[in-house]
């Protein structure tokens, strides 16, 4: 589970604002669609367990590099589906930052990057697995495809902002941050694709079992948020209208305001180019 | 409760749940709707303060209250771990980038001169307050609630079903650590040697997964109790946190004038 590798208050306040924004009009997109589907009972208790899980195997520390830690985002999204997995990741986001882990006010910026986790994961697995791949190969690849997206959308985020009171420009930062991007992928291939594929094949007593989660997971997962297949339609079974103009409108709406915002901020922000955040 | 700690660097729940439930300090009695509007108007304040001493010393207030509520400070130092490591890993390289007069000599590298400047050490020490300061403050609020209020407030805060997911996640995540620490001691007793990874990687790797089935199994037995119990989308909250008090509505209210009034004067220069 990448992370925005940053503590509170390091983003400038329009970023803040943009990025929760964003959070907030994806989880409400999100929620939207799971209120008009219906969602199950099943579905409740696996996304509560699985964060939960999530949460717990977070408290594991791993002695690599002194010490890291893993969420398994992932494979939670594997199994609980787009949808879901971001309702989840919003959810561990919430628990992490209320024990200092994580920022209060980047909950919005980690949720769209953990959930970005997720939703890459799941389609990266059903695509592999409809190429007939072997469920742990198509797991680890997923993963690692889930996690690589993550951590430049973390590296993204970073550079759109900017770092609150630094002078360092646009150009620098990207070189700064890229070597953070660099680290993350380097754990994901690591972690998630070289680990998943030596250690978790199917010799394990718990593979099969797995194996039968995870496949159940991709069916009954809580519904896909774009289906290829069937012409893009946001989450669940088609429905009359299938809610894209709703989708699309918020998307705009939040797009709009935050280009408005960071135009705003770069151009009447009261700072002259030179002088901009030196202090 | 006996507390088996998995890492020293990250808070246990069950610990900052028994804080909560056990001790009675001054920040206990305080209402836990002030708490959440206290957090929200420090992240406000350490995303627009712009002096390090300003920062410096809201970080140190802020350490005067986590000591009042009777909370341990050397646990607060482990926990510390994370924020700093996730600061350095950016402001590090900050410190280095960032312009400015450098301190001592410059190191010639192909690249170009690479030293350390008063602006980066000053930039490192304000992204530090900013972020330890949030972080101070949530978890002496977190050690200052009780299960029963974290759970009514969830329950009022979150969107359906978001809440649900949440009140669930709060109910099993001391089940899914019980489990999970029921495996490390398993693995533990039967000689394993967690200090290696790339040696144990296979148990490792049995230990999460294993995690991770378990998850599932008592999702299953889950829905056959909640559909047993009539289910219907609401998991019925018993509790109720009430309002503020005044003078605490108050502390709240002057936080927010307080922030926003210095960040429109002193920051983006508003004039009468």
């Amino acid at each position: 589970m990448a992370h925005i590798h940053l503590g509170e208050g390091s983003f400038p306040l329009w970023a803040l604002v943009l990025w929760t924004l964003l959070g907030v009009g994806l989880i409400s997109a999100v929620v939207y669609r799971v209120r008009k589907g219906g969602i199950k009972t099943h579905q409740i208790a696996l996304a509560g367990i699985a964060a939960a899980a999530s949460f717990a195997i977070f408290q594991l520390n791993i002695p690599v590099w002194g010490g890291i830690h893993m969420n398994l985002t992932g494979l939670v999204g594997i199994l609980a589906g787009p949808l879901l997995g971001a309702l989840i990741a919003l959810v561990v986001n919430i628990f992490s930052a209320a024990l200092g882990h994580g920022a209060v006010g980047l909950l919005g910026a980690n949720t769209l990057v953990n959930a970005s986790e997720a939703i890459v994961a799941y389609y990266a697995f059903k695509t592999l697995i409809g190429m007939d791949w072997d469920v742990f190969p198509a797991s680890a690849s997923a993963a690692t495809l889930g996690l690589s997206a993550g951590a430049f959308l973390m590296g993204a985020i970073i550079v759109v902002s900017g770092v609150n009171g630094s002078a360092l420009p646009r150009g620098d930062l990207t070189i700064a941050v890229a070597g953070l991007v660099g680290l993350n992928l380097f754990a994901a291939f690591l972690a998630a694709g070289y680990w998943g594929f030596t250690v978790t094949g199917g010799a394990m007593p718990w593979a099969k079992r797995s194996a039968k989660a995870l496949q159940r997971g991709v069916q009954e997962g809580g519904g896909a948020l774009v289906e290829l297949g069937r012409g893009i339609v946001v989450a669940g079974p088609i429905r009359k209208g299938g809610l894209m103009v709703e989708f699309g409108a918020l998307v705009l709406v939040l797009g709009v305001l935050g280009i408005g915002l960071y135009v705003y901020v770069d151009r009447y922000g009261g700072f002259e180019d030179g002088e901009r955040p030196a202090r | 409760m006996t507390v088996t700690t998995l890492s020293n660097h990250v808070p246990d729940p069950r610990l900052v749940t028994a804080f909560a439930e056990q001790r009675d300090g001054p920040l206990h009695r305080v209402n836990p709707w002030t708490k959440i509007g206290i957090v929200g108007a420090l992240v406000l304040a350490v995303t627009v303060f712009d002096r390090l001493a300003l920062l410096a010393g809201l970080y140190g207030a802020v350490l005067v209250v986590y000591g009042l509520a009777g909370l341990p400070y050397r646990r607060l130092a482990g926990w510390y771990t994370l924020p700093l490591l996730f600061i350095v890993s950016v402001a590090g390289p900050l410190t280095f980038l960032e312009p400015g007069t450098p301190i001592g000599g410059t190191l010639p590298t192909p690249l170009g001169e690479l030293s350390v400047t008063w602006a980066g050490i000053v930039l490192f020490a304000e992204l530090s307050c900013r972020s330890l300061t949030v972080v101070t403050f949530a978890l002496t609020a977190s050690m200052t609630t009780k299960y029963t209020d974290v759970a009514y407030m969830l329950g009022r805060l979150l969107p359906r079903p978001i809440d649900q997911i949440a009140l669930l996640t709060y109910r099993f995540t001391f089940v899914m650590l019980e489990t999970l620490e029921d495996l490390v001691k398993a693995a533990l007793s039967r000689g394993a040697n967690f200090s290696e990874f790339w040696s144990n990687k296979r148990l490792y790797a049995r230990i999460l997964g294993m995690t991770m089935l378990s998850a599932i199994e008592q999702s299953e037995r889950l829905v056959k109790s909640m559909e047993a119990r009539g289910y219907n989308g609401d998991i019925t909250l018993y509790g109720d946190v009430s309002r503020p008090p005044i003078h605490e509505l108050f502390v709240v209210i002057g936080s927010y004038v307080a922030v926003v009034g210095y960040a429109a004067v002193a920051v983006y220069g508003v004039r009468q």
